[in-house]
């Protein structure tokens, strides 16, 4: 895929949830589609159960910003329930993508418009085909389903690099699944305002 | 300013700057590994280990109790002939203080990478660059890097130029803790034959080594004028590196068919009105900054300090002349002149040129602020209105208020 | 310049932590089954956060700072702690 303009995501999840790694992998899968990409976890503690963001660029030239990014074009929520702390929305362009690993999307804060918006049962799908409930691939296969900006195929083709044996069984069966799986749910819905 | 997008070939990988700078390692083929792990430099490490457990590195590796036996650990192998490797963070480099001392006033040229980390206290694990200014006159050579590729590449260079028998000086290639340490990117990897042949003009036999055919004592002790000799040496082995990573870029180039950069590496500076100065991965971001205020008319441009010991001081004093202002971008802070480190140097640098020009210090980035662009694009306004006469404050310290 | 805290170096007040809300990590809780406990303390001595409440008859964890680690139900001898998973975790 052929973009103008840089694009930003910001992922959003719990540590021990995989949200550096999925930024990581899908830096390598956009580069893999012929893209420049850019990615990094957000820099904290690294504890299990904390909230944790990782930010992701990619473009058509080479990315040089060294910065969080504070107006995503996408988030993705690998943890809805983080919303009840507030601040997951901030910066998110208007109409901007949003992608969430659940049966149905989080309240969206008053003032907050989302365009495209999907979500994916990815912690189901990751207990059923990993053994536990690490949502980080299905839910990238979710992304690649609902926003189009990278191929299935080539975050199939950069797993190994990332997981052998068993593990990269159950990943491409994961990222396969979030997919196929990934129901869009349509813009009037998301527009509904909660305060 | 677009390019082609990357060729995804075999040799491109997306990879952090940890592994970056594990595979420079790796292809320089090291007898040597000691290290220990300080975040954020452990996952360089984990690679460096894999490798070896994937019978990929044939060196040997010394599990130590601390980075003061790690290095020394490093310089023993180097003196008895080997190229040995080690890394650290922050306090890790702080606690090996003398043996780094010793590395270079012996001419030890051991490389290591120093994921660089702002240093306690206030107590804090998160990025700057206080740790490598607080050791920036140890002696050693000190390369500061932008990006993931520019590690892998800097590490090949730092092992030409520290092992070449005019250098004999120990390297430090530095990049920005978690900026750089945990960034993914794309990164070309060369390969070993390409490496190979770079470093074939170094190695074994080009300097004094420990050896049983040839004894030489190693650490003696020295007086007086002879002391004198041997730093007036030191002083010149280190103005004649600058010399050399100039010629190596050819040498580089020729070998990856790519350019390395020499010690400093220019954006937009050709016609720039105001020239900001900095170093590390906060420059990428200034240059975004930059392209977006020259939409706005605002005629800036870049130096950014690849080399920065031995300082540049030539080369930047040429960049700087006819400038209307010059801001310098520091991520550490020197207590004793109540600004940046970088900005002492530009300084210094400022009386080399027959006309006074307007300098303006931008201190922020530490301890993980992050420099946003932003704030880096009020540093370039902030900079053309010092060399159109606007009074403010030497320093800036960003993010205060 | 205005600053943010009245200290020259890194001193604070010690409550001042309590901003860091660590309930928001929790992907389980602990559930007091109230009849079984029998307000031994067991749990109070273990918690690693120091969040377990006395409440009289009971023992309760403060589940604004309580992160879940399951540490008490581990070691009560009445077995009177379940953990149970947090919607949306």
């Amino acid at each position: 895929m052929s973009i103008d303009v840089q694009r930003e995501i910001r992922f959003h999840g719990r540590g021990g949830q995989g949200a550096a790694l999925a930024a990581e992998i899908l830096a390598a899968a956009l580069v893999r589609d012929g893209s420049f990409a850019a990615a990094f976890p957000m820099f904290g503690f690294e504890r299990r159960g904390a909230p944790v963001a990782a930010f992701l660029r990619f473009d058509s030239a080479p990315i040089r910003e060294r910065t969080q990014v504070y107006a995503p074009d996408c988030l993705i929520l690998l943890e809805p329930g983080l919303v009840r702390i507030g601040g997951i929305f901030d910066g998110l362009k208007p109409e901007g993508a949003l992608v969430v690993n659940g049966t149905t999307l989080p309240p969206i804060p008053a003032g907050v418009r989302v365009g495209l918006a999907g979500v994916v049962r990815a912690t189901a799908i990751a207990r059923e085909e990993l053994g536990r409930p690490a949502a980080n691939t299905a839910t990238l296969g979710a992304f690649a389903r609902i926003t189009r900006w990278v191929s299935r195929e080539a975050l199939l083709d950069v797993l190994p690099d990332y997981f052998e044996g068993e593990a990269l069984g159950g990943n491409r069966r994961a990222v396969e699944r979030g997919y196929r799986e990934a129901t869009l749910v349509t813009a009037p819905e998301t527009a509904h305002a909660v305060s | 300013m677009r390019t082609r997008a990357p060729r995804t070939d075999g040799n491109l990988r997306v990879m952090d700057g940890n592994k970056a700078a594990a595979w420079g390692v790796l292809l320089c083929r090291p007898d040597l590994l000691a290290s220990y792990p300080i975040s954020p430099q452990t996952p360089l490490l984990e690679q460096l280990y894999k490798f070896r457990a994937e019978g990929r590195l044939d060196a040997e590796t010394v599990e130590v109790e601390g980075e003061n036996s790690a290095l020394s650990a490093a310089v023993g192998a180097v003196a008895a002939g080997g190229r040995a490797f080690t890394a650290t963070s922050s306090m890790g480099l702080m606690f090996m203080y003398d043996a780094y001392l010793y590395a270079s006033g012996q001419r030890v040229p051991v490389v290591m990478t120093v994921a660089t980390r702002e240093q306690c206290a206030p107590h804090t694990v998160s990025s700057g660059q206080q740790d490598i200014m607080l050791v920036k006159e140890g002696g050693w050579i000190q390369l500061i890097t932008e990006s993931c590729q520019e590690i892998l590449d800097s590490i090949l260079v730092a092992y030409r130029l520290a092992e070449d028998p005019t250098i004999q000086l120990p390297i430090n290639v530095c990049y920005d803790g978690y900026y750089l340490s945990h960034l993914s990117e794309p990164v070309r990897v060369p390969t070993q034959e390409a490496v190979d042949r770079f470093l074939a003009a170094v190695g074994v036999g080009k300097r004094p080594v420990l050896s049983t055919d040839a004894p030489l004592s190693f650490g003696a002790f020295v007086l007086g004028e002879l002391y004198a000799e041997y730093r007036y040496k030191h002083c010149q082995a280190m103005q004649r590196a600058l010399d050399l990573v100039a010629a190596l870029d050819g040498e580089f180039e020729a070998a990856f068919g790519r350019p390395w950069g020499g010690s400093i590496e220019t954006y937009r500076a050709e016609d720039a009105e105001v020239l900001l100065v900095g170093t590390g991965s906060a420059c990428g971001t200034l240059k975004v900054a930059i392209d977006r205020m020259r939409a706005e008319g605002l005629a800036a441009g870049l130096a950014r300090i690849r080399m920065f010991r031995p300082f540049p001081r030539r080369r930047l004093a040429e960049l700087m002349r006819g400038r209307r202002a010059v801001g310098v971008l520091d991520r550490s802070v020197c207590f004793g002149w109540n600004a940046g480190h970088l900005y002492v140097d530009v300084r210094a640098t400022a009386a080399d040129l027959d006309a006074r020009i307007p300098l303006v210090n931008f201190v922020g980035g530490l301890a993980g602020a992050d420099l946003r662009r932003e704030l880096l694009e009020d540093a370039v306004r902030t900079t053309v209105a010092r060399g159109r006469g606007e009074p403010g404050p030497e320093v800036v310290w960003l993010g205060l208020g | 310049m205005r600053f943010r805290s009245p200290f020259e170096g890194a001193w604070a007040d010690p409550d001042s932590m309590l901003v860091v809300r660590t309930g928001d990590w929790r992907l389980e809780r602990p559930v007091v089954r109230e009849a079984r406990c029998s307000h031994c303390g067991v749990c109070w001595l273990w918690c690693p956060n120091n969040c377990i409440r006395d409440l009289g008859t009971h023992f309760s964890a403060d589940l604004t700072y309580c992160k879940g680690c399951g540490v008490c139900a581990r070691v009560c001898p009445a077995a009177a702690i379940v953990m149970r998973e947090e919607d949306g975790a």
